[in-house]
């Protein structure tokens, strides 16, 4: 008897995650789909022919390119800006006495905790305090802070994780602390310099909320593009720009969970 | 790792640039915050004058219905959204840590992973079109007797909304609770007349509940402070706490207030993410002890 | 000449001092063994000798020049890691190559060198993989060759096979010293296995916490050994504690409650007031009565009647557990050439030399 309810059980849990998956699934379709759509009005799904004209009209549109570029350029150069910052502080948090450095780890890790709505709110009105209202390096310096933990979490790990004897190795055959740091140490910490790094500037590319804050009427990444478009003008072009989003973060974060493993990135070890 | 840094004022020095950033972008900024919160609100600048009058006005109003309103908003559907997200991430992660092919785990795992790293914004924009007038929503408003545009719909679509948000994440961290669990246990309880199910309700489900819990307050953080997930769906009727900021500055331009508000979100967060969690391994040390 | 030489070290952790007092000289091309229980100190000093640690008390001299203070790097002293430590995004000649560029040799000797290595331990075809793909003792052999690449003074070999599994075990031992004696080197071997210890070691020093308990032979160790805790340590025992009696020639009663009155050498002290003695195993000889095939000196021979208690059959030795008349229990062991070996229950006369009692004075 308790053998049925197992395997009736078991073949329930087996529909259960199969609704979910198709819940989970169903409405990234739905927006692909829809972007593809031949129409020229919004019409219901499912969309009827086959068509690129949304993607003729995202890449035509002024706003959108703009958004594009703004993105692009503030992903890149915050990113590098993050990754110095990052190694530089993993390496000084490594040599620290573990006390002081709980501490440090703790402010440096800070901007995932800290909602990144106050942290846009709290950067717009510190910049109009001090003076500062360059939108682009507001943008830059918003995209920095928000993107520097990953940066030094992963750097830090990887760090951590070489065994100590192998850089004994490498002053045992006569390398200097500093070479030793050089010629062995970072070249394995790599990866994880690497997979970081991309990973800020996925995180970067998708940021909303700190850019909603920061972006002005002339300097706003695509994201806030896409969301005036979507409160106020409401077409499929919205859907273009988004099956493009999708192709390329994903196709990035697929890229590092082969090198690296974004396990270890999202869930910290 | 070699100890290149051998003196303490290279190690400073290292330091310096990082500790700059984190004062100028963050730590400053959150200062002013707090400290504008203080401040009485006047029109027409950003941010109060710098010698305006302190107050408590702009916490006190917050105790007021129409905004206490907004803040069991966000903490009731917040709460539902996790609980849900969290007790349907479950059973996925289950059956992929415990499936035997390597390759399939894989595949399964790279999928969620491909799931979460579709920009949120393209994922709130998908839910968008599925559960509105595009989609299903004239179908599905109607089997559930709710007016399309009414609040009581949107927010179920909020409500999905972090459900679908935060599902895929959580499989992934319980993945690797599960994992982390001793197959014996399981084995030996079966070797002693429990069926699989029994077996998995008396042993696993408690054993995994450490993690459980870390998922749903994580998750639970995150959807308290959900930005962009009321700002789309939500469409001005559902609002959050976070939603309430973003509105003192881009419509009322009231940041003192703004900012009273920013303060109390990041003290319920950081409440969730560090206070809980101290008690939590305080109270268990305690019993175990 | 010494190549290596410490005096009175000391180096405490906190409240534990792992090295409490210790003196050691090597000379130039001798291999020294350093044995010891974990948490001896042995690693510790390891550490010091290379410069990883510096001594809270004492002086480190390499040749004539006192190291105390000096990094790793300004030591010329060759380190074989228990984990062999390879630089995974390394070929295998980089890696061995690594020191050579470190102390500033250039490029066609570098190479020279290298492969010059890499004959000595037998991996020159392996020169372009990476460590990764190579088995544990491939991985030592250019750890090896690594270490020896620059020429050391001294080269130290920390726990050299106690990653390798039994069968391996036995291959490399040989191996690495053979490689040792051919590149001339001074090299001083940690370990805490006795086999690995009197294998490479001409000269074996014991330690215990913190200290040498004794340093000598391979032979002096195991025949005369000077404590208790070093007789124990290496090799087999049966004990026996009891008091001395008269003088008989030049050997002397050993009185014992467990067995009857037998022979020993005279010990060196006669003042203390009791003795442990030591048997060990291998020198036990079990026989119904043949107790002729021991006599070849003019010593006269211990011998005690027993009964076999137990026989273990290990292969290549028997083991014989047996209950001498007088209460005591001793372990024998034979070589297995298919003799007949008494059963279980069997009535026994043991026989053993005086020469090959260990007398140790308890204090």
């Amino acid at each position: 008897m308790a053998r049925v309810l197992d395997d009736i059980l078991f073949v329930a849990l087996l529909v259960l995650v199969a609704v979910i998956a198709a819940f989970l699934i169903f409405p990234l379709i739905v927006a692909v789909l829809m972007a593809f759509d031949a129409r020229t009005y919004l019409g219901t799904f499912p969309p009827h022919g086959f068509s690129f004209q949304w993607f003729y009209r995202f890449f035509n549109d002024e706003m959108y390119m703009r958004g594009l570029k703004t993105s692009l350029l503030v992903a890149t150069i915050s990113t590098f800006a993050s990754a110095i910052i990052g190694v530089t502080a993993a390496i000084a948090l490594v040599h620290t006495r573990s006390r002081a450095r709980q501490a440090l780890e703790a402010i440096f890790l800070s901007p995932l905790i800290v909602p990144t709505v106050v942290i846009g709110f709290a950067l717009l009105l510190f910049f109009s305090r001090i003076g500062l209202f360059i939108g682009f390096t507001r943008l830059l310096c918003g995209h920095i802070i928000i993107t520097v933990p990953y940066t030094i979490r992963v750097t830090l790990a990887g760090l951590v994780g070489i065994p100590k004897s192998i850089s004994e190795a490498a002053l045992s055959l006569g390398a200097s602390d500093w070479r030793a740091f050089w010629t062995v140490t970072l070249p394995l910490a790599r990866t994880n310099i690497f997979a970081g790094t991309i990973f800020a500037f996925v995180f970067s590319m998708d940021d909303v909320s700190v850019s909603l804050f920061l972006s002005s009427v002339d300097t706003y990444t695509l994201p806030v593009a896409m969301v005036g478009m979507m409160q106020s003008q409401f077409d499929l072009s919205i859907a273009a720009a988004a099956v493009f989003l999708m192709v390329v973060m994903t196709t990035l974060m697929l890229a590092i969970d082969k090198i690296f493993g974004v396990n270890k990135i999202l869930v910290g070890k | 790792m070699t100890r290149i840094l051998r003196e303490k004022s290279q190690r400073l020095l290292l330091l310096l640039p990082p500790l700059v950033v984190f004062s100028v972008l963050l730590i400053l900024p959150l200062g002013n915050v707090v400290d504008q919160s203080f401040r009485v609100f006047e029109g027409g600048s950003i941010g109060a004058a710098a010698d305006a009058h302190l107050t408590l006005l702009n916490y006190s109003e917050l105790i007021r219905p129409t905004y206490l309103f907004y803040f069991i908003q966000t903490f009731r559907i917040g709460f539902v959204g996790s609980v849900l997200a969290v007790t349907l991430a479950f059973p996925i992660a289950y059956l992929i840590a415990r499936m035997r092919s390597q390759f399939w785990r894989g595949i399964a795992s790279g999928a969620l992973i491909a799931l979460i790293s579709v920009s949120t914004l393209v994922r709130v924009y998908a839910l968008l079109l599925a559960f509105g007038p595009v989609g299903y929503g004239n179908q599905l408003s109607a089997i559930l007797g709710l007016g399309q545009n009414s609040a009581a719909y949107t927010e179920m679509v909020v409500l999905a909304g972090l459900v679908y948000f935060h599902t895929p994440i959580s499989a992934l961290v319980l993945i690797g609770t599960i994992q982390g669990l001793n197959s014996e246990l399981i084995e030996a309880a079966q070797s002693l007349g429990a069926s699989r199910w029994k077996s998995h309700l008396s042993i696993t489900i408690p054993l995994c509940l450490p993690g459980i819990s870390a998922a749903f307050l994580i998750s639970f953080t995150v959807c308290v402070s959900a930005f962009v997930i009321p700002l789309i769906l939500g469409k001005g009727k559902v609002l959050f706490v976070s939603n309430l900021i973003y509105n003192r500055f881009s419509e009322v331009a009231n940041y003192p207030s703004g900012s009273a508000i920013s303060v109390v979100l990041l003290s319920i967060t950081l409440f969730f993410v560090v206070i809980v969690p101290w008690l939590f391994t305080r109270l268990t040390a305690a019993s175990s002890g | 000449m010494n190549v290596l030489e410490l005096r009175d070290v000391v180096k405490r952790f906190g409240p534990l001092t792992a090295v409490n007092g210790v003196s050691l000289s090597v000379q130039k091309g001798s291999i020294i063994s350093l044995l010891g229980p974990s948490g001896c100190g042995k690693t510790t000093l390891l550490r010091i000798i290379a410069g990883f640690e510096h001594p809270d008390e004492g002086l480190v001299f390499l040749g004539s020049k006192n190291v105390n203070g000096k990094r790793p790097y300004e030591r010329n002293v060759g380190l074989l890691f228990q984990d062999y430590a390879l630089f995974p995004h390394m070929t295998v000649g980089k890696n061995v190559a690594y020191g050579l560029h470190q102390r500033g040799f250039r490029e066609p000797q570098v190479k020279k060198r290298t492969d010059e290595m890499l004959d000595l331990v037998g991996m020159r075809e392996f020169a372009n993989r990476r460590p990764q793909t190579l088995s544990g003792g491939q991985r030592q052999r250019v750890a090896l060759g690594r270490a020896l690449a620059s020429n050391p003074e001294l080269i130290l070999l920390d726990e050299p096979l106690s990653a390798l599994d039994a069968k391996l075990r036995l291959e490399l031992r040989t191996e690495l010293k053979r490689i040792l004696v051919t590149a001339g080197s001074t090299a001083v071997i940690v370990t805490h296995d006795q086999e690995e210890a009197m294998t490479f070691g001409e000269r074996v020093i014991v330690m215990e916490k913190g200290q040498i308990r004794q340093e000598g032979s391979p032979t002096q160790i195991y025949d005369d050994p000077k404590t208790r805790f070093v007789a124990e340590f290496i090799g087999r025992s049966n004990w026996f504690c009891g008091t001395l009696g008269q003088k008989i020639g030049e050997f002397r009663e050993f009185l014992c409650s467990q067995m009857k009155t037998t022979l020993i050498r005279e010990p060196d002290q006669v003042n203390h007031k009791m003795y442990d003695v030591c048997i060990r195993p291998e020198r036990i000889l079990t026989r119904g009565s043949k107790s002729k095939d021991l006599n070849d000196g003019d010593e006269p021979l211990n011998t005690i009647n027993g009964t076999i208690k137990d026989v273990i059959y290990l292969g290549s030795d028997f083991e014989l557990i047996i209950a001498l008349d007088g209460a005591a229990e001793m372990t024998a062991i034979e070589k297995n050439r298919r003799q007949s070996i008494p059963n279980r229950g069997e009535a026994v006369t043991i026989a053993f030399r005086p020469s090959d009692m260990i007398v140790i004075g308890r204090d």
